[in-house]
């Protein structure tokens, strides 16, 4: 269970953020040089935040090592809707520190992105940012570190405490239930309230059985 | 119906009149005897001329009527004012281009004229009672000895039980003696190739060589051949034979590659391309070679279409029910096929109530409404149709569709498109479509709906495609696992026994393009992935503007057949030059199967869903609507070919796109086709650059000989970022090769205005027997941006000619039937206009190079070579070429 002692603990990290500014870009071996190139990393502010635990933990395939998570975040980002715009190729990563944050829809309309990012994820140090264009499932944990090392080199900062604070209080309890799909059934209500034109997704996640 | 004329020699005008024997005339003398010709001072008028010449037998038999042709060759511009006029032993005998004469025993001069030219010739008359009167149905017996009959091979051995419907592939002959003869042994004997047999008409197999007493004549049998070759006939009667009289007949048998009957009419050589399918918005067209069957020139033949049938049910009886409105009767002609083109149907070709009809074509010689042996077929087999008519394929289908929406949990959400009345259908195949990045489950509606109206399932399923193709691969297997798996609650079960689970298609669009590649190449490595079906289960995997992320050993379709469609206005998945994974073609090259690809102009990346952005990029785009209107008619036409086994559709894809596209596509739509086979062992690859790296020397071992410009044998890979020519980017435009594992290699030259050129392969000695081949294919594309294709400006086509081991030459120009498409006019990625190299496959029928006679031996064919020029069809380009193959099929 993710406690709501460790949620306080983690508003209370994000108050002692240092923002790492700088403007140089380099290119990753072995990923395409796709590191933000704006201050805000296309991410313009968390407008919500809400903590999530699972009894059955899930493979997270947003990175090479796909680790097995039982507890995460529910996020939604108001982004740059030129950068959510999804494509098949050139597409760049969304990144929660150095965590590949899972799109759970499109957002580029809306210009509001709900992800799900695993919960070792420390919000307050954590920038979110644009960043290279490789395929996550590619991302190995090296390299999700040395693209949240070029966001803070080029300016991109962790979101200001307080809007996490706001976010945190907009999403309110952690959602504890029992597997992943559980979670997904909840987007729907999400997606609707932040980005209501995806009514396909929406129907999607409401779709999804609950099982016993 | 109509017979269509074309004028065939531009220079000499020539006038040649064969003339069309009496089948019961018999054969005399060695046509090869020294004939005594004289060629008298021609004709001159203004500088011009005109020659004269006899063309008849040297012996000919006392008594018998015998025709005696003048042969007159004027040159152009002149005109024959009166008729040649003949002598016989100095007296006139008559005029015209030919006669008839009945000729006494012994020597006798026959003579023509047409004024200032004249010809003459010695010509004996002999007693011919004592030889054999041997003679095919329907021929003529000057053409029996020479160049012989044509016989198609049976399409199965002859036994006892099938024996009633494959005599009707056979050839009825008669064996005869002269009336005056009483007695004597006449004996049937084969020689040359052994690829005769022969029949009595109760299907008793006779044995030669086969004696017959005087009293058993005439009879009547039926040659059956079995396989490719050259055999005589032999009747021979040796008894009382007064010295000088002829003891034997015998007719020559041509035993080769029958095309059949049905194709297409061009307007210029070779007028005619053999071809089986048609639109129903066509004209039916058909035609009959008079040098492939030269025996029934002057025959007159009734031109029927019937519903096909499979060869064993024509055992039930030969009537013949025309569908067009009532067959016709026609006449083959001397000359050029050009000359015996038939409209068979020239308007509301039925393509019956679903989407497509089969019919068989059927030349009845005997005029009496049944098909008999000696009459010609086109579709006389156990599977496969003569012709075929295809219905709109963009149109829906005949049923009514049910929709349903499901999900398993997470990424097994599904939406099912069936037949509604699918309890009365049996196992119909399934496709799978698995979206692309950004892409919904739910925007294949129209898929859904044009396959369920056609008798399909489709299912459309939640695809994960933003981590990347390894979990679009994923989702693609565990959702078709999930479906197979629960068939028996889904739709209530509806489906539940009315899917053929062997039968799968995989059709991805984008990330879910190249996802289903992916998967693919996972469950073939893996087969314990999935629980519900296995690789070889499926058998068709399609891609709509995939990426192509992953390395060759992973995204890979390995051997199953593979069909892709690239889009020229993709925005995104755009093949540019410095994108890796937009260079969509190296998926289709890593191919082993049958591989086809559909490269559209104007078409966008989202054009083939109903909501993505608009992307497009590039002029002359074509939008969505007709986007999925070829969509539409090509993948059904591919689910029909590969899944169905129907036959009707394979050619909307080995045939150029000018040549036959579906015709529910916008007559303005632009597309380049491309068809290959690399994984068929029976295929003759001349060519397919992938070993003997060397200009000189072909994959097969043949040597290579050109002088066209600016060669470069090497990977199909365009080595920089941009689409600007350079000399150090040879492969300029090529897509189909970018590292990671990728093999596909082929040979691109260029050629200017200066003067014809040429590209040559030898053919190695165990590949020159083509005669059990169809086609001849290659593949080839213009060169981007490049200067002699910026000068050229347009369609490119040139020259392909083959040369058997005596030096006979036939040269095809396909370019009268299609052309290598004028690349697409995108801008960007450098200087200039043009987009990516666009394949085209180029297939010609073999039987093409022996249209009209050119003499050309396919058993023995040593050099295909390519000819470029204007006399060929361009004036210049920069080409790409791969994959010279002979196809079997």
């Amino acid at each position: 269970m993710f406690a709501k002692e460790h949620l306080s603990a983690a508003r209370r990290r994000l108050v002692s953020v240092i923002a790492l500014v700088g403007v140089v870009a380099t290119t990753f071996a072995g990923i395409p040089n796709a590191a933000a190139a704006a201050e805000d990393g296309g991410v313009r502010s968390l407008l919500y935040a809400r903590p999530f635990t699972l009894e059955e933990p899930y493979t997270y395939v947003y990175t090479k090592e796909q680790p097995e998570i039982s507890r995460g975040y529910i996020l939604v980002l108001e982004v740059d809707p030129q950068r959510a715009q999804p494509r098949q190729t050139d597409m760049p990563v969304l990144f929660v520190g150095s965590r590949p944050a899972e799109l759970t829809n499109r957002g580029d309309k809306s210009g509001r992105i709900i992800v799900l990012v695993p919960g070792d994820t420390v919000l307050s140090e954590s920038p979110l940012f644009y960043g290279t264009t490789e395929l996550p499932e590619r991302i190995d944990q090296a390299q999700a570190v040395q693209q949240r090392d070029l966001a803070l080199e080029i300016g991109v900062q962790p979101r200001p405490a307080t809007e996490i604070e706001s976010a945190f209080d907009k999403g309110g309890d952690t959602l504890a239930v029992r597997q992943i799909d559980d979670v997904y059934r909840e987007l729907a209500d999400l997606i609707e309230e932040y980005s209501p034109e995806e009514s396909d997704l929406i129907e999607a996640y409401r779709m999804i059985p609950s099982r016993p | 119906m109509r017979n269509t004329t074309h004028k065939s020699l531009a220079g000499i005008a020539s006038l040649v009149v064969l003339v069309a024997m009496s089948s019961a005339t018999p054969t005399l003398s060695n046509p090869d005897a020294p004939r005594s010709t004289r060629i008298v001072e021609p004709l001159v008028v203004g500088g011009q001329s005109c020659t004269i010449q006899i063309l008849a037998e040297a012996v000919v038999c006392e008594g018998e009527e015998t025709p005696f042709v003048a042969e007159l060759v004027c040159a152009d511009g002149l005109l024959l004012v009166n008729d040649p006029e003949w002598l016989l032993d100095g007296e006139p005998v008559g005029s015209g281009d030919q006669i008839q004469l009945e000729l006494t025993a012994g020597e006798h001069l026959v003579e023509v004229s047409c004024g200032s030219c004249q010809d003459q010739i010695l010509v004996e008359a002999v007693d011919c009672s004592m030889q054999p009167k041997l003679d095919a149905v329907y021929s003529d017996d000057q053409t029996e000895a020479d160049p012989g009959i044509f016989l198609a091979a049976n399409i199965a051995p002859v036994n006892g039980l099938t024996f009633g419907h494959l005599r009707y592939a056979m050839r009825p002959f008669t064996l005869a003696a002269d009336s005056s003869v009483a007695d004597g042994t006449y004996t049937l004997t084969v020689e040359g190739d052994p690829i005769l047999e022969l029949y009595e008409e109760s299907g008793a197999s006779i044995s030669l060589p086969a004696a017959y007493d005087r009293s058993e004549l005439p009879v009547t049998f039926l040659v059956n051949a079995t396989t490719l070759g050259e055999a005589d006939l032999v009747a021979t009667r040796s008894e009382n034979a007064t010295t000088g009289s002829p003891t034997e007949d015998r007719v020559r048998v041509r035993v080769g590659p029958w095309p059949g009957l049905s194709g297409r009419e061009l307007s210029a050589h070779p007028h005619f391309l053999f071809a089986n399918t048609f639109n129903d918005d066509d004209v039916m067209t058909a035609a009959i070679d008079p040098s492939r069957h030269a025996e029934r020139i002057g025959l007159t033949y009734d031109a029927y279409v019937v519903a096909q049938r499979p060869a064993s049910a024509w055992a039930l009886g030969g009537t013949l029910v025309d569908v067009t409105g009532g067959a016709e009767a026609m006449t083959v002609q001397a000359g050029s096929i050009g000359d015996n083109i038939t409209e068979l149907w020239s308007s509301g070709l039925d393509a019956g109530d679903r989407l497509s009809r089969d019919y068989a074509i059927v030349f009845d010689f005997g005029q009496d409404g049944r098909f008999d042996p000696g009459d010609l077929i086109d579709g006389f087999s156990y599977s496969e149709a003569g012709t075929h008519v295809v219905a709109d394929l963009s149109q829906p289908g005949p049923y009514d569709v049910s929709v349903e929406t499901y999900s398993g949990g997470g990424f097994l959400t599904q939406v099912l498109y069936y037949p509604s009345s699918i309890e009365q259908l049996g196992a119909v195949p399934l496709v799978v479509v698995s979206h692309g990045n950004g892409h919904a489950y739910t925007w294949y509606e129209y898929l859904g709906n044009h396959f369920a109206s056609h008798g399909y399932v489709l299912m459309s399923h939640r695809n994960n495609t933003v981590p990347g193709i390894e979990t679009a691969s994923t989702t693609t297997l565990t959702n078709t696992d999930y479906l197979l798996g629960n068939l028996d609650t889904i739709a209530g079960g509806v489906l539940d026994g009315h899917i053929d689970e062997s039968a799968l298609t995989w059709i991805g669009h984008s990330r879910g393009g190249e996802g289903v590649v992916r998967a693919y190449d996972r469950v073939l490595e893996d087969p314990g992935l999935v629980t519900h079906f296995s690789a070889e289960d499926i058998a068709l995997v399609g891609s709509i503007a995939p990426t192509a992320f992953l390395p060759s050993d992973e995204s890979d379709p390995h051997e199953v057949d593979y069909f892709l469609i690239g889009a020229e206005a993709d925005g995104d998945v755009s093949g540019r030059p410095n994108c890796t994974q937009c260079q969509y073609f190296r998926l289709s090259d890593r191919a082993q199967g049958k591989v086809q690809t559909l490269y559209v102009h104007g078409a966008a990346h989202n054009d083939f869903n109903c909501c993505g952005n608009d992307d497009g990029t590039g002029p002359n785009q074509i939008g969505r609507a007709e986007s999925q209107v070829i969509a539409k008619s090509y993948l059904l036409a591919l689910v029909e070919y590969y899944i169905q086994g129907n036959e009707a559709t394979k050619e909307y894809f080995t045939r150029m796109y000018d040549d036959l596209s579906p015709s529910g596509i916008d007559a303005s739509v632009e597309i380049s086709t491309s068809y290959r086979e690399l994984g068929t062992p029976s295929n003759l690859v001349i060519d397919d650059f992938q070993s003997a790296g060397s200009t000189g020397q072909s994959s097969s071992g043949g040597t290579v000989t050109l002088d066209v410009s600016n060669v470069f044998e090497g990977f199909n890979e365009d080595n920089d970022t941009s689409f600007t020519p350079t000399t150090t980017d040879p492969m300029n435009g090529m897509i189909y090769h970018s590292g990671q594992g990728d093999f596909t290699k082929g040979l691109i030259f260029d050629h200017s205005t200066d003067s014809a050129r040429f590209l040559e392969f030898e053919v190695v000695p165990e590949f020159r027997d083509f005669r059990f081949h169809q086609y001849l294919s290659f593949r080839a594309c213009q060169g981007t941006r490049h200067e002699e294709t910026r000068a050229l400006n347009g369609p490119h086509s040139f020259g392909v000619t083959l040369r058997d081991a005596s030096g006979q030459t036939s040269t095809v120009r396909f370019g009268a039937w299609g052309e290598l498409t004028q690349l697409y006019p995108r801008t960007g990625y450098g200087s200039f206009t043009g987009w990516v190299n666009e394949m085209n496959t180029v297939r010609i029928p073999l039987a093409t190079f022996e249209m009209d006679g050119t003499g050309i031996d396919l058993s023995d064919i040593v050099a295909i070579r390519f000819e470029f020029g204007s006399d060929f069809g361009a004036e210049r380009g920069r080409i790409g070429i791969d994959d010279i193959q002979v196809m079997k099929e």
